[in-house]
């Protein structure tokens, strides 16, 4: 089975600048896979996941979808195999939920078409399973942020992608909400989509499992899976702070927090 | 008490500053009583000279020049902005200094130092600008033939050709007593109704350059320009429909900058069923070497021409063709031919 | 928004456009009676003489009638043209000219009126010196080898500059008693003498964008999203940019080259088309051409009846435009960021 999204010693820095964000990272994510990406701040976490969905183009090294060279690809192609949910949801204009939802089926409609009724059904079926049909004719700039997100993985979702992408899904929500999308991106995983997550909470990782990959302020990479992350020092030296991973018998699972301030 | 005062200040510098401004722009500002030549120019102002002009410039081409070819004294130009083709006839319009175009360049002015700059009245930044270099200036009217021959007049005089000023005027003046004597012996109820279209469509050629409206009734015909629009110094588009609802008797085109053509509108199925057109009373005033139409000596013969085409009966004995000619040797001591004129 | 309340919309606005192409032909400087204009509309394709003389129909069939369709296709495009610059630049605040084209088109036109070259010259060079200062401000960005938006509209405020200063140079020579205010005139839009030539010749760019606007309308409505989520949606970017870009300045460069520059219709209207029927373009572009006809039509009509001369229509459409979209971006403030 070749896996759905292959990174080979990518290298990526942004023009004019010497220093490398990425430095020949490879890595792969498999069907099924939750692949969380952590890092400190600046290291290139969204750089990454740009480059596997060809928003940057690498220096050097190449990116493989399915075993296809990515750059040999449609924009549509790209988008059926990858959904991204990115960090913030802005529109500039107020399109209702559902036609933002609907946005989603554009990897599969021609140039000078319209969606048709059966991308209508699918859309409906998002939102009923997403639970979010009864913000379907409200405005997207009205909506609360955590519902905005909400609107973002069901349009993720309608794509009917492979694998779906998310940019620090949980930064801007309060601890419930935060909650909620783990347990919703878990579903997803159990659906069969793969996902790539970036986020600056190490316990996140550990909570949905999968593999790890942690990448540092020098552009390099290291994988690791659910089983080798949970380890204190590997994750205080990510951040430079003493982590405690003290296995917690109410929680049934490793814990990373924060020593006494 | 301190208001009372205050009040008293306020209205002694109210009615100083008013006598003061009223002063100032009575006479030009190098005005002399004891000089031997005295004008007053079209807008009042007294403008003295101790000898003739010897040298002249302006910056309102095309409007002036003409007055000076009239005079005989050409050669006296020292800068102009105008490059019509009669203007190629007597200097190269690249090669002439310019004192600016239209708008006043005062350095230039004042590095030229011409005994007299001359330009419209009614621009008076234009006037006060060029006193303000030390320069004379006077203003000239264009609004009624009394206008004109007042120029000719008093520019004969800032230049010391007085005779010739008077035969100029006397020239003009018989063309217009030749027109008068004939169309006297229509009644001024029965005269036609006459437009002059301008350059852009739906324009009327009426505003404060040119002596549309006195042209027409002279020649007798009956300007359907309404008097408001007749003096402004904008464009005055009345738009096609105005002009459809005159239905005048007859059309004629300014100059031949105008977007509508003579073919333009004979040819038009839209305009066939006017009256001008049905009757063939479309004409366009020759305007090849220089404008008919625009408050110079040249109008003389402009109020001929439509007086001819408004009443072909009345001049059978004369030939325009002949007179055009003549009238270009005798005013400007050109010798043209009728191409040359615009005459076909 | 439901899809019979948006075809019912449609209807209303058809009907509307109806009832002011009928009021417009009744109104004008040459006086005729409603009833006779009616009759002239009405009866004289099928019969070859009435009641009516031949001036009569001369004025409604050669002078009304070519500005009412001239009125109809300008306040289209106009309106379709904002609607989709708004979209293209993700900005409810953008107008037709942001790249430039009416600009352009205006130092065209008044370089052709300088040089005293006829009608339809100054026609040619309005639609070509637009096109070319488009195709100017998208160059910049690509020799700077950068995509974005910003640099797009970087590049406009520079060439807008630049039209502008080009502009100055030519109203400085400009002779000011024939010449400049024929500029003028002309740069504040005027629908007066449009010929059926003139109509049909635009017909063909304005029916052709029009329909691929209409087709690309769900596109559009994608990449409003933002390069990054409209790529990540598999929506071409740059090509749906530019073929929209390409239809709108087609748009825009033939209805200023119709009839001058006239503002304010393709700011305001695609925004009064959202207060109708939402965001979406494809409710928009139907619903805003229909808007913008009407309105202009509207405006011409004032403008050739009000006043003893012909008003320009951009004083009109901004005294109306100004204010309204004051009134609009108060109705709308929560909804705008």
């Amino acid at each position: 089975m070749s896996p759905i999204v292959r990174l080979s010693s990518v290298s990526f820095s942004y023009p004019g600048s010497k220093r490398k964000i990425l430095d020949d990272c490879s890595f792969s994510i498999e069907k099924g896979e939750i692949v969380s990406i952590l890092g400190p701040n600046g290291s290139g976490k969204s750089t990454l996941l740009n480059c596997a969905c060809n928003l940057l183009t690498p220096q050097s090294g190449l990116v493989y979808l399915n075993d296809i060279p990515i750059s040999s690809m449609t924009i549509q192609n790209v988008a059926k195999v990858i959904g991204y949910v990115q960090q913030y949801q802005e529109s500039a204009f107020a399109y209702s939920v559902f036609d933002y939802v609907l946005m989603g089926r554009a990897n599969r409609i021609e140039m000078f078409r319209k969606p048709d009724s059966n991308d209508f059904r699918i859309v409906e079926n998002v939102l009923e399973k997403m639970r979010i049909t009864h913000l379907s004719d409200r405005p997207i700039t009205e909506i609360s942020g955590g519902e905005r997100q909400q609107a973002a993985i069901a349009r993720a979702i309608a794509q009917e992608p492979q694998v779906i992408f998310f940019d620090e899904p949980t930064a801007h929500l309060d601890f419930g909400n935060q909650i909620s999308t783990l347990k919703l991106i878990a579903s997803l995983k159990n659906e069969g989509y793969a996902i790539v997550m970036t986020t600056h909470n190490p316990d996140h990782s550990i909570l949905l499992g999968g593999k790890t990959v942690i990448l540092n302020k020098e552009g390099h990479l290291e994988i690791y899976d659910a089983s080798q992350i949970a380890k204190a020092e590997l994750l205080s030296n990510i951040y430079n702070t003493d982590l405690l991973v003290p296995f917690v018998k109410e929680a049934e699972r490793f814990v990373c927090i924060p020593k006494s301030l | 008490m301190k208001k009372a005062s205050y009040l008293i200040i306020a209205v002694c510098l109210v009615f100083t500053s008013l006598f003061g401004c009223s002063k100032t722009s009575k006479d030009d500002a190098l005005f002399n009583e004891n000089d031997p030549i005295i004008v007053v120019d079209g807008s009042g102002r007294r403008v003295s000279f101790a000898e003739p002009a010897k040298t002249v410039a302006t910056s309102w081409g095309g409007g002036v020049d003409m007055y000076i070819y009239a005079l005989g004294v050409g050669d006296r130009l020292v800068a102009t902005n105008s490059k019509h083709n009669i203007d190629r006839l007597f200097f190269n319009p690249d090669e002439m200094p310019k004192v600016g175009r239209w708008v006043l360049d005062k350095e230039a002015l004042a590095d030229i130092q011409p005994d007299v700059y001359l330009h419209g009245s009614y621009a008076t930044d234009q006037i006060t600008g060029a006193n303000s270099v030390k320069v004379r200036a006077y203003g000239m009217g264009f609004h009624s033939f009394d206008d004109i021959a007042k120029n000719i007049t008093d520019l004969g005089k800032i230049f010391g050709v007085e005779e010739r000023a008077a035969y100029v005027n006397s020239y003009c003046e018989n063309i217009l007593k030749l027109v008068k004597d004939r169309v006297s012996s229509i009644p001024k109820d029965q005269y036609p109704t006459v437009i002059i279209l301008g350059e852009q469509i739906g324009e009327l050629a009426a505003d404060i350059y040119d002596t549309i409206d006195i042209m027409i009734e002279m020649a007798g015909g009956k300007s359907m320009t309404p008097d408001e629009l007749a003096t402004k110094t904008e464009t005055t588009v009345v738009g096609l429909e105005k002009i459809f609802e005159w239905n005048p008797d007859f059309i004629f085109l300014q100059d031949y900058y105008c977007e509508l053509t003579v073919e333009d509108i004979m040819s038009s199925s839209t305009w066939a069923p006017m009256t001008s057109v049905k009757n063939n009373h479309v004409f366009a005033i020759p305007s090849e070497i220089d404008a008919w139409s625009k408050g110079n000596p040249s109008c003389y013969i402009g109020t001929l021409y439509i007086s001819m085409q408004m009443y072909p009966d009345l001049y059978t004995d004369i030939d325009i063709n002949k007179l055009a000619v003549e009238f270009y040797h005798e005013v400007y001591g050109l010798d043209l031919t009728l191409e040359q004129i615009g005459i076909h | 928004m439901k899809e019979k309340r948006f075809k019912g919309t449609i209807a209303i606005l058809l009907v509307a456009l109806f009832i002011v192409v009928i009021i417009a032909s009744c109104c004008g400087h040459y006086h005729l009676d409603p009833l006779t204009c009616l009759k002239l509309l009405i009866i004289k394709p099928f019969v070859k003489t009435g009641d009516w003389s031949e001036l009569d129909e001369s004025v409604i069939y050669g002078l009304r009638l070519p500005r009412i369709i001239g009125a109809i296709i300008v306040g289209t495009c106009l309106s379709l043209s904002g609607a989709s610059y708004q979209s293209v630049f993700q900005n409810p605040l953008v107008s037709p000219d942001i790249l430039g084209v009416s600009s352009g088109a205006c130092v065209g036109a008044a370089l052709a009126i300088l040089l005293h070259l006829p009608k339809t010259f100054i026609m040619i060079f309005a639609f070509m010196f637009g096109v070319l200062t488009v195709v100017l401000t998208v160059t910049i960005p690509k020799v700077l080898k950068s995509e974005s938006n910003i640099m797009l509209v970087l590049s406009g405020i520079v060439v807008g500059g630049l039209t502008g200063s080009a502009m100055g140079i030519i109203k400085y020579i400009a002779d000011p008693r024939d010449e400049l205010p024929q500029i003028t005139y002309w740069m504040m839009g005027s629908l007066d003498g449009l010929s059926y030539s003139t109509i049909l010749f635009s017909l063909v760019p304005v029916c052709i964008c029009v329909f691929v606007l209409m087709r690309m309308s769900w596109w559009i409505d994608v990449i409003s999203m933002g390069e990054k989520d409209a790529q990540t949606l598999g929506a071409n970017v740059k090509r749906i940019r530019l073929i929209t870009i390409a239809c709108s300045t087609l748009l825009t460069a033939t209805s200023v080259c119709m009839a001058g520059t006239i503002g304010w219709i393709g700011l305001v209207i695609p925004h009064f088309a959202r207060m109708f029927v939402g965001t979406s373009n494809t409710k928009i572009v139907p619903t805003a051409a229909l808007l913008g006809a009407i309105f202009l039509l509207g405006v011409d009509t004032i403008a050739r009846t009000v006043a003893r001369t012909e008003v320009p229509l951009g004083i009109i459409t901004g005294l109306i435009g100004a204010p309204f979209y004051a009134w609009l971006l108060y109705h709308q403030r929560t909804r705008l960021k």
